[in-house]
């Protein structure tokens, strides 16, 4: 490599015949690219060449040790795997039901938050955002004991008013409940806090406006602070349907799963085929049925968004 | 962003396997067998366990092989279950680097590691275990060996199974626990001790295990594979077994605890009456409900039909050496002092509750001996009877995914009320697709 940082592009007093001049290195052309280069060659290491490597080791298989050519098996295999199919529409309840339950909230809570009138503003903001700091190991330890069927906090209220108790980790649709219900608890204040962002740059006019014409705070809400958030929104709504799509700690330190992969999402699903299975032909096939699956729903949300323009 | 953080793991372990798969050599795998003279052998030697295996070696094992072997360093790291096992898993695809000399495994993952690294673990055969081959059961020798049928780990501690039971919870409903014989006795005296004073006979963490349903299959010599390695799932003995869960199901006796810890709490708590389960409960139960000593006691494992096997084994693991060893002539001694030596094996039993594979020191006076927290019962011999009569079964590398599929199974039949039938026909389809095994 040759450094010629001392040379600049004024050739003039430098000694050097013109026309005779040694291609230099460092040029306004290839000053970018020089700074970048740290940061790709390490994105090629361990992006790049993983996930190209991914796809090849998606048409192989483990014979003994030894990874051989396999074809499409692992993808056959797929097509035809029901606890594929129980994941992907856990993955999916989650992401019709989740989804807007907990945009819906962090909506509302960054509304509520950005409020003239409210006091103690930084306490909430805090208070809402510290699930996404929080360990989730811990907080799940917390929540099941919490949940516990005989002696948790939530099934002794719900008793103490006269209910049945609720088998939050085993009974019927609840696991997947629970789970929805402690996403949520994690990554609303996360979105809240992007929303509130875009709160934020909404000009005061346009409220200013509307309230000397006579508009309530409520239509100024439907009229005036969704569409401006639209944007925003939009960033939100797209990155929690890849978030659901590869939802992993919650159901991983919370219910393994179970019971009878009632609360298995496809990233879970891969992880054991890959690391506890060591299956990495299979796992990697899962991963590309995914990374299809997230890649469709997102151009579908673009589209829906930007015809309404 | 945090999510993403699995993809990338993921993929740089991709990386990792596909850059060194080829890499492991087989040429270590000579070895001559160890010198006789103690004081000739040295070096370092560094050693992976978790939780009381680690215990006993760091505080048991290590002084007293460093007093006999006095050049031999020992570093005893104590790492997490999980993490032993993630550690493992990228050091043996990256070709040996950064790996101990002798890990702990435990017994039912090691066909799953030896088949994705066929070249990771040392053969001890031929390094003079094969001496020690009689000393253990045989369905713990057959479960340690490699594709090849070489022993590749020595085996530590077992899991033979009894049922713990509440003595003053059983006196309070009038039951006598010396006449539960099969298990159909066992639900009448769970009905019995339910309708008195309201307690559940079992405690299952559903959706979290297959330990009852792997422990009635052993018992008649069966389990998830037969001995050429097909899905062995449609069999009397698996219909039988679960016919027998669904009617503790069905009779109320059966309480769902969900997880380790609400099962450890529901033992404490009084909420469940018996655990029929491994050995090992007890080093759990010493430290967590010492209150309850003198309540606890032992009786065999019922029997489907009167003279029938009252023994299974659940759990257990191995000291195992790797490949990538440098010093493998010390991390030989040093294992076969802690897994065959009778002295260190009755000392892992008083003082740190495991629970020893090796049969020879079963006579010693220590297993007859009562027990105070199990009310002045001699449990270990109780359990020591149970080790001789442990069925060989196969576990196959597809272990971990057939326990998996019957977990989820085991689920449907308690939660969702599906039938035997059914279940089986499920677990048939569904171990057969993810495993690539032909069934019966």
């Amino acid at each position: 490599m040759q450094y010629s940082l001392a040379e600049n592009n004024e050739p003039e007093g430098s000694g050097q015949v013109k026309g005779k001049q040694k291609k230099k290195f460092v040029t306004a052309k290839t000053m970018p690219y020089l700074l970048l280069a740290p940061i790709l060659i390490l994105f090629s290491i361990f992006y790049v060449y993983p996930i190209i490597y991914s796809v090849l080791l998606s048409f192989q298989t483990r014979v003994r040790g030894e990874y051989v050519f396999a074809g499409l098996k692992n993808y056959s295999r797929l097509i035809e795997d029901p606890i594929f199919y129980k994941a992907l529409g856990n993955s999916m309840i989650i992401l019709v039901i989740q989804v807007p339950l907990m945009l819906t909230l962090a909506v509302l809570m960054a509304v509520a938050l950005n409020s003239s009138f409210l006091k103690l503003k930084g306490l909430f903001r805090i208070g809402f955002f510290s699930p996404v700091l929080t360990s989730l190991v811990a907080a799940s330890v917390i929540f099941m004991l919490l949940l516990n069927k005989d002696y948790g906090l939530f099934n002794y209220v719900i008793t103490s008013i006269g209910f049945q108790p609720i088998g939050w980790l085993s009974d019927g649709y609840w696991p997947l409940v629970t789970l929805i219900i402690v996403t949520t608890w994690r990554w609303a204040g996360y979105n809240m806090v992007i929303l509130l962002a875009g709160l934020q740059n909404i000009s005061n006019d346009l409220y200013e406006a509307a309230s000397i014409d006579g508009a309530s705070k409520v239509k100024q809400f439907f009229y005036i602070t969704l569409p401006q958030l639209k944007p925003v929104l939009l960033v939100t709504f797209i990155m929690s349907t890849i978030g659901s799509f590869q939802l992993f700690d919650e159901p991983y330190t919370l219910t393994g799963g179970g019971p009878n992969n009632r609360t298995l999402t496809l990233t879970l699903y891969l992880y054991q085929h890959g690391f506890t299975y060591f299956d990495f032909g299979y796992a990697s096939a899962i991963t590309y049925a995914v990374v299809l699956i997230v890649a469709i729903l997102s151009i579908v949300q673009f589209k829906l968004a930007g015809e309404k323009e | 962003m945090k999510r993403f953080k699995l993809f990338t793991m993921l993929l740089i372990t991709l990386l990792i396997v596909s850059a060194c798969s080829s890499g492991n050599s087989n040429k270590d795998n000579e070895v001559a067998a160890p010198s006789d003279n103690p004081g000739e052998v040295s070096g370092d030697i560094t050693v992976w366990a978790w939780a009381l295996e680690a215990e006993y070696l760091s505080k048991t094992v290590i002084p007293a092989f460093t007093a006999e072997y006095p050049n031999i360093k020992v570093n005893m790291e104590t790492i997490g279950n999980d993490q032993i096992y993630d550690k493992l898993t990228a050091g043996l695809a990256a070709g040996g680097s950064g790996l101990p000399d002798v890990t702990q495994i435990a017994v039912n993952k090691l066909p799953t590691f030896v088949n994705q690294f066929p070249k990771g673990f040392q053969e001890i055969s031929n390094l003079g275990f094969d001496k020690h081959i009689g000393d253990f059961p045989e369905s713990t020798i057959e479960a340690v060996k490699n594709l090849d049928g070489n022993v590749i780990a020595f085996p530590r501690d077992l899991g033979p199974v009894s049922v713990f039971y509440r003595v003053d919870i059983f006196e309070q409903a009038g039951v006598d626990p010396s006449t539960i014989v099969t298990w159909d006795d066992y639900i009448a005296a769970g009905k019995v001790i339910k309708e008195k004073t309201g307690v559940s006979m079992i405690g299952n963490r559903i959706g979290n295990q297959d330990d009852i349903l792997r422990i009635m299959l052993q018992q008649q010599g069966k389990y998830y594979f037969d001995a050429e390695g097909k899905i062995d799932v449609n069999t009397v003995e698996m219909n039988r077994a679960l016919a027998k869960i669904q009617e503790m199901n069905e009779t109320g006796i059966l309480l769902n605890t969900s997880n380790w810890d609400g099962q450890v709490a529901a033992m404490k708590n009084g909420k469940v009456a018996t655990n029929p389960d491994a050995v090992w409960w007890s080093g759990t139960m010493l430290d967590q409900m010492p209150e309850l000593s003198g309540k606890w006691g032992t009786f065999p494992l019922p029997v489907f039909k009167e003279g029938g096997v009252h023994a299974a084994d659940n759990g257990g693991s191995a000291l195992t050496i790797l490949s990538s060893s440098k010093n493998k002539e010390a991390a030989y001694l040093f294992s076969e002092f802690a897994s065959a030596n009778t002295d260190m094996q009755l000392k892992a039993l008083e003082n740190h509750g495991l629970f020893p594979a090796y049969k020879a020191v079963y006579d010693e006076p220590y297993f007859n001996q009562n027990q105070e927290y199990f009310n002045n019962q001699p449990v270990f011999k109780q359990f020591a009877e149970v080790v001789k009569e442990i069925p060989p079964v196969n576990f196959t590398e597809s272990n971990l995914v057939a326990r998996q599929v019957a977990t989820d199974q085991l689920s449907a039949l308690i939660l969702e009320g599906a039938s035997p039938e059914k279940v089986i026909d499920n677990m048939k389809k569904q171990m057969a697709q993810q495993t690539g095994r032909e069934a019966n």
